[in-house]
């Protein structure tokens, strides 16, 4: 791997630290199980992409965005809270009809913004995401050890002991999924902004990329338990994922076929998965 | 834990699997997914080149395929200018825009299987191309021609793709310009694709499959499905016509490789390619006598060419 490469598996690392950090606080921080995330990454990519086409700051469309994802959130929340549907199929339904909706806000399947102004200047994607990552790290660690973000996190851990504590459990679960999605949409505004154009077919396979980045991170971060570890955890955790498929890519000269992309990055991340179990095993004996 | 990342670093750098380094040009290829047209593009590609006697010895090809992940795809774009390529080429649309993006100045970028270039934003000074217009409304004479009493026109298509949006609404306009219906069928997951059909069957004379990657990947299904309701399939693409339609007029993906292939070999000798981006220049009529024979149709001698 070249520098070059190394650049730019860092850069699409760090677009889907974001989705791995809206992952991480569905799955382990209010233990709910969103798919919601591969229509709302679409969504955002999809309402920052038109905003940007009709002529409007790519800022303000980055953050009509990231509000589009947070009722797409709500949406899913709403439907598991109020009416008790249970929370994967909550997220399914939210996906399937966000398809749709997609396809509405963009009016066909495919976007163009080759060279109308983003929110990457030029050459800069890997420094802006970067900042990005970064406040959003700040902003959430401030929020989860907040009153209200403990709270949140209160919910996660034990439901019935929370309710007692008199937290409205119901409101934080949405409260909690409209941050998720909001994050999440944010990433796909960054990453259609990034490549320039929006695809319906863009947030497809989103919530497997975000859990890969969650457990791989956990893994080589040995499960931390504070939330500023666990966020820096799933950073490094997408940007692993991405050199894990950077080797896949690379592994050609060996006799492995450009189909085997996949197989090759599922085992890359297995083998990194199981090596600080296997050191931990050899160490106790 | 950082004694970890650090090897992990270590390694990254330290295995430098890339070959790549000799006297040879390189051209990188980035396909988005694999279905039969797509494929053929890519083998038109690599055709021409043999044929221009640049594969083997004056051309190094690398080859990845996204295998229809967009992050995947954007990731390949960047892996591949980072070999800095005189020419990348690339199949279907989301690789030719993720590639635009990634790449510098220096590497010409030439795409294949794109039904309409301009709305994707890939018309710039440094882009080759061949665009796949396909003649839909010669398609429509020969719908006249082989089924006289084909009223209504089914169409099969997945409203999340470009290229089949683009057709699909091309051939409502001039079916209902020519007195055809049409019914339309949408479908967005392979699992949904026999249900869609089936809601065709009774509806449709005849059922016209655009460009489209979902359709095209469950040929097999459709194929199977229409053929015992009797129903015959048309299509555009006439790489598909062995998999079961009545018959295909249209630009076939292979020879849309092969032109673009001619297009980086002529670049790649310095003659000057104008127009930089070209629609097909062939168009093939092509029958399958087994399915006409299945369903007592009389294929027509004159050919259109």
């Amino acid at each position: 791997m070249n520098i070059l490469q190394f650049l730019g598996t860092i850069e699409i690392g760090l677009i889907y630290a974001l989705v791995a950090i809206g992952v991480y606080i569905t799955f382990r921080i209010i233990d709910f199980p969103d798919l919601t995330v591969d229509g709302s990454f679409t969504s955002g990519a999809a309402v920052a992409t038109v905003m940007i086409a009709s002529g409007y700051n790519p800022w303000i469309a980055t953050i009509i965005a990231i509000i589009t994802g947070s009722f797409a959130g709500m949406v899913t929340g709403y439907l598991n809270v109020k009416w008790d549907i249970l929370g994967l199929l909550a997220g399914i339904l939210t996906m399937t009809a966000l398809y749709s909706i997609n396809l509405r806000i963009m009016q066909r399947p495919n976007i163009a913004i080759m060279n109308e102004p983003t929110i990457f200047l030029s050459e800069n994607i890997i420094s802006i995401s970067f900042i990005i990552v970064i406040i959003t790290t700040i902003l959430l660690t401030q929020f989860f050890s907040s009153e209200y973000g403990l709270a949140v996190r209160g919910i996660g851990i034990n439901p019935k002991v929370s309710k007692s504590y008199g937290i409205k459990v119901g409101k934080m679960k949405i409260i909690a999924l409209m941050l998720s999605n909001a994050i999440v949409a944010l990433a796909g505004a960054l990453f259609a902004q990034s490549q320039g154009f929006a695809d319906i077919s863009m947030g497809n396979g989103t919530i497997i990329i975000g859990l890969a980045s969650v457990i791989i991170g956990e893994t080589i971060f040995l499960n931390p338990k504070k939330i500023l570890p666990a966020l820096i955890s799933c950073i490094t955790g997408s940007i692993l994922y991405r050199i894990a498929i950077a080797f896949a890519l690379n592994a050609h000269g060996i006799g492995l076929e450009v189909y085997d992309l996949n197989l090759i990055t599922a085992i890359i991340v297995a083998i990194t998965m199981i090596l600080p179990k296997l050191k931990k095993n050899w160490s106790a004996k | 834990m950082l004694k970890n990342l650090f090897i992990i670093i270590m390694l990254i750098f330290g295995i430098n699997s890339s070959t790549l380094a000799n006297e040879k040009i390189l051209i990188t290829i980035n396909q988005f997914v694999n279905h039969p047209a797509l494929d053929a593009a890519t083998d038109g590609v690599k055709k021409a080149l043999k044929d221009r006697e640049f594969i083997p010895h004056k051309v190094e090809i690398k080859f990845d395929n996204a295998q229809g992940n967009m992050a995947n795809a954007a990731q390949i774009a960047k892996h591949q200018v980072a070999l800095c390529p005189a020419v990348m080429v690339t199949i279907a649309t989301p690789s030719a825009q993720v590639t635009l993006k990634a790449k510098n100045l220096n590497s010409l970028l030439a795409f294949a299987a794109v039904t309409d270039p301009k709305a994707a934003g890939l018309i710039e000074n440094n882009t080759i191309g061949v665009n796949d217009q396909p003649p839909i409304s010669d398609l429509l004479k020969v719908i006249k021609q082989t089924l006289p009493k084909a009223k209504t026109i089914g169409i099969l298509f997945n409203p999340g793709e470009i290229n089949s949006v683009n057709m699909t609404n091309e051939m409502s306009k001039l079916a209902l310009a020519n007195g055809f219906k049409i019914e339309k069928s949408a479908v967005n997951s392979s699992s949904n694709i026999k249900l869609a059909i089936q809601q065709l069957i009774p509806n449709a004379d005849v059922i016209y499959l655009p460009q489209d990657n979902l359709v095209v990947s469950s040929i097999d299904t459709i194929a199977k499905i229409a053929l015992r309701a009797k129903i015959p399939l048309i299509a555009n693409d006439s790489t598909l016509v062995e998999k079961g339609l009545l018959f295909a007029l249209g630009s076939d993906y292979f020879q849309d490789g092969v032109q673009l292939g001619n297009i980086i070999a002529d670049h790649l000798s310095g003659i000057k390619v104008t127009p930089n981006i070209q629609s097909t220049s062939i168009k093939k009529l092509k029958f399958n006598d087994k399915v006409a024979a299945e369903l007592n149709i009389l294929i027509p001698q004159k050919e259109l060419s």
